[in-house]
């Protein structure tokens, strides 16, 4: 299946993601009160038990990492992880404020878990949400799940290893305006979903160039 | 039922008995949902919303939701609406981090400590025939009883993992976790170039305690002398049972001299306290003990296994020098564990 990841659909979904993430920075904006920016996506095939290693190199192995997984499904499924250099979750608490329920009576860490789950859930979201709009279809979402750790920890790892077997990984920077926030979003689609994505894909093509 | 379907634009296209159906379909339910208009009007309250939070439809409808609970916009509530809107995804409230959405008198009566019903709450996007986001769906779940059962595993495991690294007798960290935390305690010390301290400590003749006042007057003149060397110690340093009569201390932060210094006050202290055994006949006595001290200032890269060695050859120099002494690891052993 990823055999059938031509040039050309790789380049269509690359820019497909890259509209998506444009339409969501404006309501990201209000919504967080900052600038999300990111990246042009990269697209590539993935073996389960290489994420781990990759999220390492990309992040340039920090001490600490806070990670946010969730899963999404619809006509398409899989996962998406936005993960963060540090201790992220206190720069977003101060970020998010009190209208968003971030009350100082919350312990640090409660609050640091709770600015990462809404940023996270929020980034996710609207990105896929909007992806999703491009090829004609909904998403429903999990509830995102939280993790702050040292990156060399058990934990960690395990909630980075995926079950044997290839996936599409889409993989782009994420970096808060003026704020120490740095990471990346990563999005797999297994490869029982492609099929499905390619045809959307192909059709979103026919339907721009016609 | 029907006032209620007709009121809004959610089942719009419908015909009355389909919606009726489907309303009938969301009161059988056993979980809450609440449905909410762009003016965070409730426009939807099915029955186990009614039921639980003893408000009927009729007192609900048309009115703003966060003016009904004032608490949910404390909690976020109208900020994570406004996003389900704006971007059409999906927003959470975890029992985890807020207990509860809406103040619900929890109903389960036994095995309960709550007073509020713990929940968890999905806010998703109800799309009109255009594809815009004109509705959210509030759904709540009880999650009392699953709070209430991963508290107790959460208790039993801290119990467990407490028993794993504790020795029965004497309540002191066993062998395998002194191992562990020694090991710990030598990779801080090296990454952050502080000097660490190892003693082991032996009571002297302590065969003759047992053959004399028995073996349960034995076993409590260690859990005494275990408690005797916990208290005496700083709050981050670790005494642990190494082996029968035979306990060990890892002094983070600690040179080889401070080391010696607190191990001989140690000493005098155990060889003044009396030592009371009330199994059988009741008894007074008074111990020694002896010591061997390694520290990481003679080798700085040694393992804890190579620690260990080198305490051990200190404390039997002590031993065959006399006993109620402290010696130091010798610089010829160290010498061998330097890089």
């Amino acid at each position: 299946m990823l055999k059938e990841l031509t040039d050309e659909r790789r380049e269509a979904l690359q820019e497909m993601i890259n509209i998506g993430f444009g339409r969501s920075m404006a309501s990201l904006a209000e919504l967080l009160g900052v600038y999300i920016e990111l990246s042009v996506p990269d697209i590539c095939a993935v073996e389960g038990d290489q994420i781990f290693d990759l999220l390492l190199t990309s992040l340039g192995v920090p001490e600490d990492v806070s990670l946010v997984r969730q899963t999404f499904r619809g006509q398409f499924f899989g996962e998406a992880v936005l993960a963060l250099s540090g201790r992220a979750g206190r720069e977003l608490v101060v970020m998010l404020g009190e209208d968003s329920g971030f009350h100082p009576s919350l312990e640090m860490s409660q609050l640091e878990m709770e600015a990462l789950l809404e940023v996270g859930n929020v980034v996710i979201g609207a990105c896929l949400g909007q992806f999703a709009d491009l090829l004609e279809t909904n998403l429903s979402f999990n509830p995102p799940v939280v993790l702050m750790e040292n990156i060399h920890s058990h934990q960690a790892r395990e909630v980075l290893s995926a079950r044997p077997g290839q996936a599409l990984m889409i993989r782009t920077q994420f970096r808060v305006d003026q704020r120490a926030v740095t990471g990346f979003l990563l999005i797999f689609l297994p490869l029982e979903c492609l099929a499905w994505v390619y045809r959307a894909v192909d059709h979103f093509v026919e339907q721009v160039l016609s | 039922m029907s006032e209620e379907a007709s009121n809004n634009t959610l089942l719009s296209g419908q015909t009355a008995p389909e919606c009726a159906a489907y309303l009938q379909i969301l009161d059988t339910l056993n979980q809450g949902l609440a449905v909410i208009d762009r003016g965070l009007r409730v426009v939807l309250w099915n029955r186990w919303m009614e039921l639980h939070s003893g408000l009927e439809r009729s007192q609900v409808l048309g009115r703003v939701i966060t003016e009904i609970f004032p608490d949910l916009s404390g909690k976020g509530f109208t900020w994570k609406a406004q996003q389900v809107f704006k971007l059409g995804n999906y927003a959470f409230f975890s029992q985890k981090l807020h207990h509860y959405l809406f103040p619900l008198t929890s109903v389960q009566y036994l095995q309960n400590r709550f007073e509020r019903m713990q929940q968890n709450a999905v806010l998703a996007p109800l799309r009109g025939p255009d594809g815009q986001v004109e509705h959210v769906c509030v759904s709540v779940s009880d999650a009392t009883d699953m709070v209430m059962y991963q508290e107790r595993l959460e208790e039993t495991s801290r119990r467990l993992e407490q028993m794993s690294q504790t020795d029965h007798l004497t309540q002191v960290a066993n062998r395998r976790h002194l191992f562990d935390r020694l090991s710990q305690e030598i990779s801080r010390a090296q990454r952050l170039q502080e000097p660490l301290s190892l003693t082991i400590l032996d009571v002297d003749h302590f065969k003759q305690v047992n053959d004399t006042h028995g073996h349960v007057c034995g076993d409590q003149v260690l859990m005494q002398l275990a408690t005797l060397l916990r208290e005496s110690l700083r709050r981050y340093d670790l005494v642990g049972r190494y082996g029968g009569e035979e306990f060990c201390l890892v002094l983070p932060n600690t040179r080889l001299d401070d080391a010696l210094h607190l191990v001989d006050r140690l000493r005098q202290t155990v060889s003044e306290r009396e030592f009371n055994c009330n199994g059988g006949a009741p008894a007074v006595l008074r111990i020694t003990v002896s010591a061997g001290i390694a520290s990481s200032e003679q080798a700085p890269d040694a393992s804890a296994d190579q620690l260990l060695c080198l305490a051990d050859e200190a404390l039997y120099r002590a031993k065959t020098t006399g006993r109620n002494r402290s010696e130091v690891s010798c610089e010829c052993f160290a010498n061998t564990y330097r890089r």
